[in-house]
């Protein structure tokens, strides 16, 4: 069954086709066209007849068949990613093994299959670099680039189909899925890093097709492909090629790699190097010389530290995201997100959709959702730990019955101390729901600031949203005003928690402590400077935004962007709501609005955007004070002497609107309460200076 | 995007992916009208779309703006039950009734695939409001629907 997430998406899909397909009643034609010949002598007859035109180019669906049309009608041969025991997968004639190449999968039918690169050589054979994939213990096949076979797999461009298989090991990279046809039976494949694998063909009729995210098709072979490549390969492979110097050659690159660190096991065919070592760099560095420049046509995801995750390409219809998968969970990413390959992937705590405790999972700087300072440029903000010591830490958290993670803190390395336990404790005493994740601890370098933190998922009981404390004061926030070198800065202090945040001429940096001294903040903000790559690859250790959804005053970012500041705020006032509930409304820079109750509690903030100008109503739930039992809030912020008007759009009947007595930096901020009995209302802004008049559809 | 040529371009990569967001935003009935505003919009302002880092998004709001849905609002033309494999069929409806901001939000982050940071840019609001809405679009429908969870 698929989620409700998967269902929408394939409403989406089947919603699209059908609009893309113009409405055409044919009982109106001869009206409209009776309407067109009238209306000619008008001169309107253009607008009449584009209108109604399904060939108009303004809305021409594109000509190229999307990814899901390419695969309409095929079945899904899924393939899922795995980890088997690494010594059982036995390639004989693998000398030495690219680092982070292998992957394993299983099919839908419970075989599990492997990829594997490096350099292949066989007695008699002359020594290649070469794509191995099979089943592991059982049987392999390996194969030079561009699809030529090697000389002990002729017959077919796919490897292995001795166990009734065709293993495709070597997938363009930028395959979003495989298509194969077999005579009548059509099934689709999302290859796992450059992995397919689909049942051998019965009939001579086949095809196998990869396609790109956008549709097209990168590669295809059929029956006489395959005899071409089969030509090129008795061309390619000449049988008197000397063998003498395959030994030298191996041996080369073997103590290339042991002088650049690597070290061999037993096999001898497998390098490992130091954590945060470059295999593949290195790899590139003592074969290239011997092999020329080579063209990675898929990279490896699964070496790192979570063992039983994979990521998927993107799936079919959909070139913009990508599911990374682990045994416990399922975590949506979006393309951008992919790990770098150069610097290794980052590294969160991912969620489970019940709570239940998480993976480590991969996400990217590129994302502004998970980053802690913005992405491809490193800070050094840590000088002095480790990070491998702080990922060991996390995988091996204990992952406590609700779903929190814990550490004990006699294993922190030195220089870093649990800081608090992250409860975000809502005023019924659980968890807050932040969305997508909520923070359940920090560790905190006590000088340098914070370092990692962890996440979980919502609770889905709790997905219901209720707006609650977070860490009780976080609303009191008292901000000073400081710099930091040159540049201008801010200290948030709230419920010991201090941030320190700094715009260094590019964009907004911030510091984190539970315990350090403003002059230590200073200290370490005074200290910060960008990583060199040599460093940056070094760091790896991703971080969220952290701080709750709800506390996001707190947070720091660009002005407009992802996460908006609350400085230097002000308070524009306070609104008597017509039921009598008094509320206090707040403007910050960035043109951010808080909505807070008598007691300073902060029910709402939002970005304006566009410093203001623009008026967006937010509505808040009920759930605010849900003994109150009253309808909804709506509030906002508007140019000052704006006239604005809330109708009902089911009754028409008009709403009260409060606003602020005095305007600041020329806005004022309104609010309205909604009958209980209202589901839609429109908003009608009339600006005072043009007279324009906008309005705005009020929703949930 | 100075030349018509490459407007055309443009035009042709993003309506799909417009007409996609929109369809969630406006509905079936207005989502010609929404994609054309919006292609018209920016055709005008071509030389300014190139500038942006999200241009798609921008024509959204545009086409969400200049169109004045209709009510209720319908994903497909049809009033009869649609049938779609593998879908509950009540998830369309539950879907047309949520809330504009949960159904836009949830449309755009899994019918569409957009970030949260997107979807907040067209918003006008926080990506971490923006999770809110999805979350709380989310379960409105599993309550709507009688589920419990459905994400594995």
């Amino acid at each position: 069954m698929l989620t409700i997430e998967e269902q929408i998406e394939r409403i989406a899909e089947v919603a699209l086709q059908q609009a893309s397909t113009p409405e055409r009643p044919p009982r109106r034609w001869p009206a409209l066209a009776a309407a067109a010949v009238v209306l000619v002598a008008a001169g309107s007859v253009v607008w009449m007849v584009s209108d109604r035109d399904p060939a108009d180019p303004t809305v021409a669906p594109s000509s190229t068949p999307t990814l899901a049309a390419r695969l309409d009608g095929a079945e899904e041969y899924p393939l899922t990613a795995t980890t088997i025991a690494v010594e059982s997968v036995d390639v004989p004639m693998l000398a030495i093994e690219e680092p982070d190449t292998l992957t394993v999968a299983r099919t839908v039918d419970g075989t599990d299959v492997f990829r594997v690169s490096g350099l292949v050589t066989a007695p008699g054979t002359k020594v290649y670099e070469a794509v191995c994939a099979g089943v592991p213990g059982r049987s392999v096949g390996c194969e030079g680039p561009s699809l030529v076979d090697l000389p002990w797999v002729l017959g077919t461009p796919f490897l292995n189909e001795s166990e009734q298989l065709s293993i495709w090991g070597d997938v363009p990279a930028d395959t979003a899925a495989v298509l194969v046809t077999d005579g009548e039976a059509i099934r689709w494949q999302r290859p796992i890093n450059g992995l397919a694998v689909w049942p051998r063909p019965t009939t001579a009729d086949w095809t196998v097709e990869a396609i790109g995210a956008n549709g097209t098709t990168l590669i295809t072979v059929d029956e006489s492909t395959q005899e071409q490549l089969r030509t090129a390969t008795e061309e390619a492979f000449d049988p008197t090629d000397t063998r003498d110097s395959d030994t030298a050659v191996i041996q080369q690159v073997r103590d290339c790699l042991v002088s650049n660190g690597a070290k061999f096991g037993a096999d001898n065919v497998r390098p490992i190097f130091s954590p945060g070592v470059s295999g593949r760099e290195i790899w590139a560095l003592c074969v290239e010389p011997l092999f020329g420049q080579r063209e990675i046509s898929a990279t490896a995801t699964n070496s790192i530290d979570s063992t039983n995750m994979v990521i998927d390409p993107p799936p079919p219809g959909d070139p913009f995201r990508t599911d990374v998968n682990s045994s416990t969970s399922t975590l949506r990413i979006y393309t951008q997100d992919r790990p770098d390959p150069e610097n290794g992937p980052w590294m969160m705590v991912g969620w489970t959709s019940d709570g239940s405790g998480g993976s480590p999972m991969t996400g990217d700087p590129t994302e502004p959702d998970r980053q802690f300072f913005d992405g491809g440029r490193g800070y050094v903000i840590s000088d002095g730990i480790d990070p491998t010591e702080v990922r060991r830490l996390i995988n091996g958290a204990t992952v406590e019955a609700d779903g929190r993670r814990s550490i004990d803190p006699s294993e922190l390395p030195d220089g870093l101390e649990l800081a608090f336990d992250g409860d975000q404790v809502s005023d019924a005493g659980r968890r807050l729901p932040n969305g997508s994740a909520s923070e359940v601890a920090w560790w905190a370098d006590p000088v340098n600031g914070p370092f990692v933190r962890l996440l979980v998922a919502d609770d889905p009981d709790m997905s219901s949203w209720r707006t609650g404390r977070v860490r009780d004061s976080w609303p009191e926030v008292k901000v000073v005003d400081t710099t930091v070198g040159e540049h201008p800065a801010y200290l948030l202090d709230g419920a010991g928690v201090r941030v320190l945040a700094w715009h260094d001429g590019s964009q907004w940096l911030q510091l984190v402590a539970s315990d350090a001294t403003d002059d230590e903040l200073l200290r370490m903000a005074n200290s910060v400077r960008p990583a060199d790559p040599d460093e940056w690859a070094g760091i790896r250790l991703a971080d969220d935004t952290g701080l709750p959804s709800d506390a996001e005053r707190a947070t720091i970012g660009p002005p407009g962007s992802d996460t908006t500041p609350i400085l230097n705020p002000t308070a524009i006032g306070s609104v008597t709501l017509p039921d009598g509930t008094e509320l206090s409304i707040t403007a910050a820079d960035f043109g951010v609005l808080t909505l807070s109750d008598a007691d300073g509690f902060v029910i709402y903030a939002v970005g304006t955007g566009d410093a203001g100008a623009m008026v967006t109503p937010m509505r808040v739930t009920a759930d605010v004070s849900p003994e109150a039992a009253t309808g909804d809030l709506v509030y906002g912020i508007a140019v000052a002497g704006s006239t604005i008007t809330i109708r009902d759009d089911a009754t028409g009947e008009e709403i009260p609107v409060a606003f602020t007595d005095e305007p600041v930096n020329g806005f004022v901020g309104f609010a309205a309460r909604l009958p209980i009995s209202t589901t839609d209302a429109t908003m009608t802004i009339t600006d005072p200076t043009t007279g324009a008049t906008t309005e705005r559809p009020i929703g949930g | 995007m100075r030349s018509d040529r490459a407007f055309d371009a443009f035009a042709r990569e993003a309506e799909p992916r417009l007409r996609r967001a929109l369809l969630g935003a406006v509905g079936v009935d207005r989502v010609d009208d929404a994609v054309a505003e919006a292609l018209g919009y920016a055709f005008e302002h071509r030389n300014r779309l190139a500038e942006m880092t999200n241009p798609v998004g921008y024509l959204f709001r545009v086409g969400q703006s200049r169109t004045r849905r209709r009510k209720p609002l319908r994903l497909f033309r049809s009033d009869e039950p649609i049938h779609i494999p593998d879908v509950e069929p009540r998830l369309i409806g539950a879907l047309q009734e949520l809330p504009d901001t949960q159904r836009i939000s949830v449309w755009l982050a899994h019918g569409c695939g957009w970030t949260h940071a997107e979807i907040a840019d067209v918003l006008d609001v926080a990506p971490s409001t923006v999770a809110t809405h999805v979350s709380r679009g989310l379960q409105r429908l599993r309550t709507e629907l009688g589920v419990t969870d459905a994400h594995h």
